[in-house]
């Protein structure tokens, strides 16, 4: 697809108004698919198309609809995730903010196709304006018909209600999502059962990524079959949005078909590693993802391919880092994070998450040891696969992949009892915890 | 029925029953710290991981429902290897100050590490994460270092009690109990959490620093305190009580009991005991022996039965007396005395049943044993006052077992009017005060017999402590003046006298302190 989809209004302060979204082709798949898509269709539709959640997780989407037990009494819901929080990641904030009434068509859609009434956005609770332009969106589209009562004349009724998180990266994890939905603290749910089935107030709910449901109306407009087309292959099909940051010359949010080669995104479209600087290390896919070293990068940025190499595709907010970064520093940056939103809750990722700052801390300030590094390791090894919800995983798997890939870097800092790396300093970072 | 293997065992279970509880049927255990059969599946502690065979991952036995076909082991490197490396992450922050906690002994932190963990630490000591101490309000003492937030508190809360009043403040590596704003533990049910909280965090004030738990004896008992007839643990140490505990009764109180009940020991405490046999001259009541106070009584009853008539001689039995002590009262009276002139004391209850959540009530009726005063002396006969009053009776023997046994003025003076008042008793009750003989008996605790409770179940109560002086057991007083009546009484001990109440008593036909076991047998 050489046309863009997500970014073809980039700096355009009118992208976010009904108006300028319906003159240019806005609400058509909606008006398609209520006029001549019986539910399940839509949801054969979208799985022909191979799209698989955009948030991380990367599971076939038409699938997980097609899980919700239509024989359950109970309303069913449609929840949508837009509680980006993934450090490096920021794609869902630019549709909320400049292509809302993608994600509010994308929403309808999906509604209609598991057959829900109603349907809340969990906004992250830093994103105000967000919010705030989701409520005008949706305030304008009521306007037009394509919520309420009977929309657009085909008997089908849906609301939409904006609901702005409490504050908790836990509540991106789409069970602790569904507790603090429902007001009470956002502790991940066991599973299973899986929300698909006892979900929201213990009826069948779908959640998905924002990015996932605004990719609903492109799919609908040119059919599942033409979507299936784009990337390397069915598997990994469509299009996706990339977030680069850190040590680059242009970082920024980058859309292209899926399976994008990684250095090319670095070296051509993200400008090449900052003031010539020699490249360290990359995060392809938010935080939580394995880390890779410059002799790894020449992959496709997909669900499979990165998997092969033993990372994940994630959210696709690659992280890059040159020479200047202290590798040991970056991680104890990171597993403070996740130690700090840990929900505490289950005992490995409650207690291991801190015992790694802590390794962390020592190993940065020169009062590690080497065996400090096996620990570390180790620990991050009695963390993975152990608890109710991924977060365990997210702060286990850079742990494990830094030191696995970075390991003479955290020897030489046990060994010279300091850190060795020249850091750029031109860069401030505050360490709230030292 | 799922039918599935654990360990190379075969067992069908009900459906929705988990691994875990599945295992524990085949009597394997499976270490648990947040599971509890009482309370909503936490599945957080991590302690119960197991592998599943055609499982990517260890799954939590607690909240893996048993599915057929499953092939589950518990025994495993990697169930070994999630098991210590648990134990690990629950042990680094948490103080090791066994020596000076409470509940060194009964703690599963030390059990479980001494079982599956490992002898040494790999964390620096000087990274532990210390905070203070917290008060939750009535008896409840917090050592938050000590605590491994398994939540069973909380749930115990939401799911037993039904009103929420901790919660997990703060999060992660920070998380606490607390209480909620403006709230304070004063449910009645509040002492549960420390019999629950699986480590030392939670702790009860009225034990705290007072006894190390292996030096406790144990004594099967059943709380005095309300007809609901919970299953207890006494637990003493030279001769004192140091604690109740609840003792796990599915058909009685499950696993709880109220805070009533678990401090109502002390009340005891504080009575003037009887500690000899008493006789009256004149306004004051002298020590006696034994032979001498059953002697005066025998001999009494007997004169006034020769004078005046059987019917002119009365006793009281009480609903807070055994069943085994009501019985043996009516034997002697209507068997051996020939009176038909049964009363009994039985305050009528005050209030309403105050019931939870889960069911546990605590009942109105504070007696322990109305029931079973019914089912030996047919309707209760309470008005003795009337029979005193209008001089139909001149002689009466009265069985108190009521701590809060208190008399009016006017009953008082009522009272004088009867030329012989043999009074049966524990302490220096107010009618023990005008009593021309005190027999000193004992309370529930220094004595063995059974209770029915309100639905008719009939539990036994063991001997936790020796009574002080020459007190007796109750049933072993009337068992005596019984034999003064009557030489061919045999009977010599609380069972003996069950036997003997089961084969003459229609309602607890076939009983036997055998049969009634730990846990009671329903009989109406």
């Amino acid at each position: 697809m050489s046309e863009l989809y997500f970014l073809k209004n980039r700096g355009n302060p009118e992208s976010k108004t009904i108006d300028f979204y319906l003159a240019h082709g806005g609400y058509e798949a909606l008006k398609k698919t209520l006029k001549s898509f019986e539910p399940n269709d839509v949801i054969e539709e979208v799985k022909k198309s191979g799209l698989r959640g955009r948030g991380g997780a990367g599971f076939p989407t038409g699938l997980k609809w097609s899980f919700v037990p239509q024989d359950n009494p109970n309303p069913k819901y449609l929840v949508c995730n837009a509680d980006e929080s993934e450090p490096g990641t920021f794609k869902d904030r630019y549709i909320i903010e400049h292509e809302p009434h993608m994600l509010i068509e994308g929403m309808i859609i999906s509604s209609y196709a598991i057959r829900s009434h109603l349907a809340y956005i969990y906004i992250r609770g830093e994103f105000v304006q967000g919010a705030r332009i989701l409520e005008e969106a949706l305030a304008e589209a009521r306007e037009k018909g394509f919520l309420g009562k009977n929309i657009l004349g085909s008997g089908y009724d849906l609301d939409i209600y904006v609901h702005r998180g409490g504050g908790a990266y836990i509540c991106g994890e789409e069970t602790g999502l569904l507790e603090s939905l429902e007001g009470k603290r956002g502790w991940p749910r066991l599973k299973p059962p899986f929300p698909a089935v006892v979900g929201l107030f213990k009826s069948p709910t779908i959640i998905n990524n924002v990015e996932t449901l605004a990719n609903v109306p492109l799919i609908m407009e040119r059919g599942g079959d033409w979507y299936s087309q784009l990337g390397p292959n069915p598997k990994n099909a469509g299009i996706k949005l990339y977030c680069v940051s850190g040590h680059v010359n242009r970082p920024g949010l980058f859309e292209f078909e899926m399976g994008m080669n990684l250095k090319e995104l670095i070296y051509e479209h993200a400008g090449g590693i900052y003031k010539g600087h020699q490249l360290k290390g990359v995060i392809p896919g938010g935080s939580s993802t394995p880390v890779l070293r410059p002799d790894e990068i020449d992959v496709s940025m997909d669900y499979d391919s990165l998997a092969a190499i033993g990372t994940m595709f994630g959210s696709a907010g690659t992280i890059v880092m040159d020479e200047t970064t202290c590798m040991v520093d970056a991680l104890y940056n990171l597993e403070r994070f996740y130690a700090h939103e840990s929900c505490g809750q289950c005992t490995p990722c409650r207690e291991g998450t801190m015992w790694m700052v802590k390794l962390l801390r020592r190993l940065e300030h020169g009062e590690g040891t080497v065996e400090d590094v096996d620990l570390l390791a180790d620990i991050a090894g009695n963390i993975m696969g152990r608890t109710i919800c991924p977060l365990g995983d997210a702060a286990a798997m850079p742990a494990k992949s830094f030191v696995q890939k970075f390991r003479d870097e955290f020897i030489e800092h046990a060994k010279q009892h300091k850190c060795p790396v020249k850091k750029d300093k031109s860069i401030k970072v505050t360490d709230a915890n030292a | 029925m799922p039918t599935l293997k654990i360990d190379g065992k075969e067992i069908t279970v009900k459906p929705g029953m988990s691994v875990l509880q599945a295992a524990k049927k085949l009597g394997i255990e499976i270490p648990h710290y947040c599971y509890h059969p009482a309370l909503s599946i936490a599945g957080s502690c991590r302690m119960c991981l197991v592998e599943i065979e055609g499982h990517r991952k260890l799954e939590t036995a607690c909240s893996t429902m048993a599915a057929d076909g499953m092939v589950v082991h518990t025994d495993t490197p990697a169930v070994q290897k999630a098991r210590k490396d648990v134990l690990e992450f629950l042990l680094i922050n948490h103080p090791l100050d066994c020596p000076v906690c409470d509940k060194a002994g009964e703690c599963y932190l030390q059990d479980y590490d001494y079982t599956y963990g490992t002898a040494h630490s790999r964390f620096r000591k000087e990274d532990k994460r210390v905070r203070p101490t917290k008060e939750l309000g009535g008896n409840i003492h917090y050592v938050t270092n000590r605590c491994i937030m398994c939540t069973r508190c909380v749930r115990f809360y939401k799911d037993v009690v039904g009103d929420e009043y901790l919660f997990v403040e703060n999060r992660g590596y920070k998380s606490e109990i607390s209480v909620f704003p403006g709230k304070e533990l004063h449910t009645k049910m509040d002492g549960n959490i420390t019999e629950i909280c699986p480590v030392g965090a939670l702790l009860d004030k009225d034990f705290i620093y007072q006894a190390r738990v292996w030096h406790l004896d144990h004594t099967k008992s059943v709380c005095p305190g309300c007809s609901a007839g919970c299953n207890v643990d006494l637990q003493t140490q030279n001769n004192k009580i140091y604690r109740t505990r609840s003792r796990q009764n599915m058909e009685v109180n499950e696993f709880w009991i109220c805070d009533d009940g678990r401090y109502l020991f002390h009340k005891y405490e504080d009575l003037t005991r009887v500690e000899s046999p008493l006789k009256r001259a004149g306004d004051k009541l002298n020590v006696t022996s034994w032979d001498e106070a059953l002697s005066i009584v025998h001999d009494r009853l007997a004169l006034i039965k020769k004078s005046d008539g059987a019917k002119f001689i009365g006793a009281v039995g009480s609903v807070f007396a055994s069943n085994e002590e009501n019985y043996l009262l009516k034997k002697i009276v209507k068997d051996e005395i020939g009176s038909t002139n049964l009363f009994v004391y039985a305050p009528v209850p005050e209030g309403e049943d105050l019931s939870f959540k889960s069911g546990f009530t605590i009942y109105a009726d504070k007696s322990p044993n109305r029931k079973g005063a019914e089912l030996i002396f047919g309707k209760l006969n309470t008005d003795f006052w009337k029979a005193i009053e209008k001089g139909d009776i001149k002689a009466l023997y009265v069985l108190n077992a009521d701590v809060d046994f208190k008399l009016t003025d006017a009953q008082k003076k009522s009272l004088k009017k009867l030329e012989f008042l043999a009074v049966q008793d524990f302490y220096m009750s107010d009618i023990a005060k005008l009593a021309h003989v005190v027999l000193p008996g004992t309370y529930f605790a220094e004595k063995t017999g059974t209770f029915t409770n309100h639905s008719g179940r009939v539990q036994r109560f063991s001997k936790a402590l020796q009574s002080p002086g020459q007190s007796k057991e109750d049933w072993a007083i009337l068992v005596e003046l019984g034999k003064r009546f009557n030489p061919d009484w045999k009977m010599a001990s609380a069972s003996d006298v069950m036997n003997d109440l089961a084969e003459n008593e229609k309602a607890f036909k076939g009983l036997s302190y055998f049969k009634l076991g730990d846990q009671g047998i329903q009989i109406a």
